[in-house]
């Protein structure tokens, strides 16, 4: 015979018949597991704003790395942004700033993809925390990129502007020495009007002999006129499709109400796992429990 | 399949499971070698079980599944289920293995048979890695490569470190299970040291020495003070004869303790791994899931209590805590009148699984989960403490009437 007491499987049941209390101390324990992984899945969850930067045909405006920098690194802006989104319910300041610096700073991240399309993630360990806090910071983002974007939109405009309007009066200059008559109109209000480079090739072919040199002269300026005329509509042209792709101003791509999704991806398995998980943990306990429980009665009758 | 009835006989079964214990040459999937026989004796007890026959669970059983229950929480399951499944399906084959063995191991004599068969099936691997060794550093160099992985001995196993664990588990059991004469046992110590040293291992080469000079003192021991000085002499004159032998012997040299140019404790490369894994103490309240830690991490901790904290948890460490004591607790009771050597052969493996696992992670082990299977099963061999105190009881009341009755004779 043995000392170690040992049972059969079958037993099960009656013992779970006797220690009913484990029992509900297990389903107890279950169901807070369960509530508590509903509401804090393992990792955290995680939510994504996509959004593209502005540009001049995919030429990013801004360096987002420094602009990020700038921002994530900003205590005071942050701070306003945790204020406004009411995530962190300290109210002294270095409680704050740890706050921030531990659960902000740690778990937001940016990644840029084809200079233009910026992906910020945040990740929290519940989904209520995210949304709030993600859309004051895109908010915010997005406003310090379209205003930096903008300003230096602003110069390269007036850079290709300037260069345009250089060679039309070059070429007006020339076309009013020679006497070529037509260019004049077809130059003048140029802002609002399509490159003239077909116009301006058929005005050449009517034009007459005497004016071979002009012909030259302009024939020398046509192409710095169509390059710079294509880098001004660049700038000034609304109608393009490929603003579409590639737009001047940002745009937050994702909408404000997307949920955070769990960071693991079987996530699910976790409302299965841990009811097994219980089970086993009461299983065990039975059989210490009875394997106490016949040690006692060894001892009663010793 | 015939399956075993007689208490004294093993089936061909079990004998090759047996013998295979020390081989682990790989086959495919993770098995090894000595999986076969394992997987046929599995399925026998399925059979067994569905036609019938009762399984029984005690402490060690309940602990194990607590354990398991912990490690189904762990925080990265969901994210790497691969690497959970792959190292839960290997402890609970490795358990169920424990479990059959230790069920099967009832009675002395089948005990000893398997112990033997063990040990000489340890006693032939001994041999031929010996062979090989003193080949490999005189003659046939290139015939023996075969054997060494990275220079380090490690036939039959993948890996060198897993030769060392098996070796240094499996030889206490083995050497106490009978009584061996004295030139046998010089010749096996010979072989060992010799193995010890190939493997390239310091705690495999200290711990073998250690097991040698326990044995041999207190296993062994005679109340003779000039035979124990003859046999210390002896001993000391095989381990420099050795030395002299290896001497220029690189891996010698590191089972010595010689480190090429790192410092010796620190800045170790497994020492800074436990530093790494100390960073990660806030995931200790759920752990990572069995397995999960080193497909995040990049690295695998060397240290099997550390593992289990970072991968179970504090819960699933003090689970497995209460299974080695439950275990340990079975080797400490048995009747030590009738099963002393063993008692302590299974005491020393039992030590030295302790050992490695400071310095290996041996949860997916297999010669570890043997020992604790030998360990286990010897609540077989315990003293029969009811029947004892009953015919204690039996006898003090017998007594006490015989004085009463006495008592009320006299006038």
């Amino acid at each position: 015979m043995e000392n170690t007491p040992e049972f059969k499987l079958t037993e099960i049941f009656q013992l779970a018949r006797k220690h009913r209390f484990v029992g509900l101390c297990c389903l107890v324990l279950c169901l807070f597991l369960e509530v508590w992984f509903y509401n804090y899945p393992p990792r955290g969850v995680v939510g994504e704003d996509m959004l593209i930067a502005g540009s001049n045909m995919g030429n990013s405006l801004v360096d987002l790395n420094s602009l990020w920098a700038r921002i994530v690194n900003d205590d005071a802006l942050m701070l306003e942004i945790i204020d406004r989104s009411a995530i962190c319910k300290h109210t002294e300041q270095s409680k704050r700033l740890s706050f921030l610096k531990r659960s902000i700073r740690q778990d937001l991240k940016f990644q840029i993809e084809n200079n233009t399309i910026v992906k910020i993630s945040f990740k929290r360990p519940a989904s209520n925390q995210v949304r709030p806090f993600l859309n004051y910071f895109t908010d915010t983002f997005v406003k310090k990129l379209d205003a930096i974007g903008m300003e230096g939109l602003e110069l390269r405009r007036q850079s290709a502007s300037v260069q345009f309007a250089n060679v039309i009066e070059r070429m007006k200059f020339v076309a009013s020495i020679f006497s070529i008559s037509g260019i004049h109109e077809l130059l003048s209000d140029y802002s609002n009007k399509p490159l003239q480079t077909d116009k301006i090739l058929a005005v050449f072919q009517t034009v007459n002999a005497g004016s071979n040199i002009g012909r030259v002269l302009l024939g020398e300026l046509l192409p710095q006129y169509t390059a710079a005329g294509i880098h001004y509509e660049k700038y000034f042209r609304n109608d393009m499709q490929f603003l579409d792709l590639f737009p001047r101003s940002s745009v937050i791509l994702t909408s404000r109400n997307m949920p955070a999704t769990p960071v693991q991806p079987f996530y699910e398995l976790i409302f299965i796992l841990c009811p097994v998980a219980v089970s086993l943990m009461y299983l065990s306990l039975l059989i210490v429990l009875r394997a106490r429980d016949s040690q006692d009665r060894c001892d009663a009758s010793c | 399949m015939q399956v075993v009835e007689s208490r004294e006989d093993l089936s061909w079964c079990w004998s090759a499971y047996f013998l295979l214990i020390p081989f682990g040459l790989p086959l495919l999937m993770g098995l090894v070698i000595s999986d076969l026989p394992a997987l046929c004796l599995i399925i026998i007890t399925v059979i067994g079980i569905l036609s019938g026959k009762t399984i029984t669970f005690g402490k060690t059983e309940a602990w194990f599944t607590f354990f398991i229950g912990c490690s189904l929480i762990g925080l990265e399951i969901l994210q790497v289920p691969d690497f959970y499944l792959r190292e839960l399906m290997a402890m609970l084959f490795l358990f169920v293995c424990f479990k059959i063995t230790s069920d099967f191991l009832d009675s002395r004599e089948r005990f000893d048979k398997a112990v033997v068969l063990t040990g000489n099936a340890m006693a032939a691997l001994l041999a031929i890695n010996t062979i090989t060794v003193f080949s490999y550093n005189t003659l046939a160099q290139e015939l023996t490569g075969f054997f060494f992985t990275s220079a380090k001995l490690s036939w039959p196993f993948e890996f060198s470190g897993q030769l060392g664990i098996s070796l240094t588990l499996l030889f206490p059991v083995c050497l106490c299970s009978r009584s061996f004469p004295w030139l046998q046992r010089v010749l096996l110590y010979v072989m060992l040291i010799v193995n010890a040293g190939a493997i390239a291992s310091r705690s495999v080469f200290w711990l073998c020495l250690f097991e040698i000079i326990y044995i041999e003192f207190f296993v062994y021991a005679k109340k003779v003070a000039a035979h124990n000085i003859l046999k210390g002499l002896g001993l000391f004159c095989i381990m420099a004869a050795l030395i002299v032998f290896f001497g220029e012997d690189f891996n010698f040299q590191r089972s010595l303790g010689q480190l090429e140019a790192s410092p010796l404790l620190f800045d170790e490369p497994r020492m800074m791994t436990l530093r790494k894994t100390l960073q990660t103490v806030p995931a200790w309240i759920q752990g990572y899931g069995l397995g999960c830690f080193k497909a995040f991490n990049e690295l695998e901790i060397h240290n099997t209590p550390l593992s289990i904290l970072v991968e179970t948890g504090f819960m699933g460490f003090i689970s497995a805590f209460m299974f080695i004591v439950t275990i340990f607790k079975s080797i400490w009771w048995i009747d030590s009148a009738k099963h002393q050597t063993i008692k302590k052969g299974l005491i020393i493996s039992f030590a030295a699984i302790l050992f490695n696992g400071m310095f290996r992670n041996l949860l997916t082990n297999r010669a570890c989960w043997f020992i604790l299977a030998l360990c286990y099963c010897s609540r077989h061999f315990q003293k029969d403490l009811a029947t004892d105190m009953a015919t204690t009881l039996q006898k003090t009341t017998a007594a006490v009437k015989t004085f009463s009755e006495e008592s009320h004779r006299i006038p």
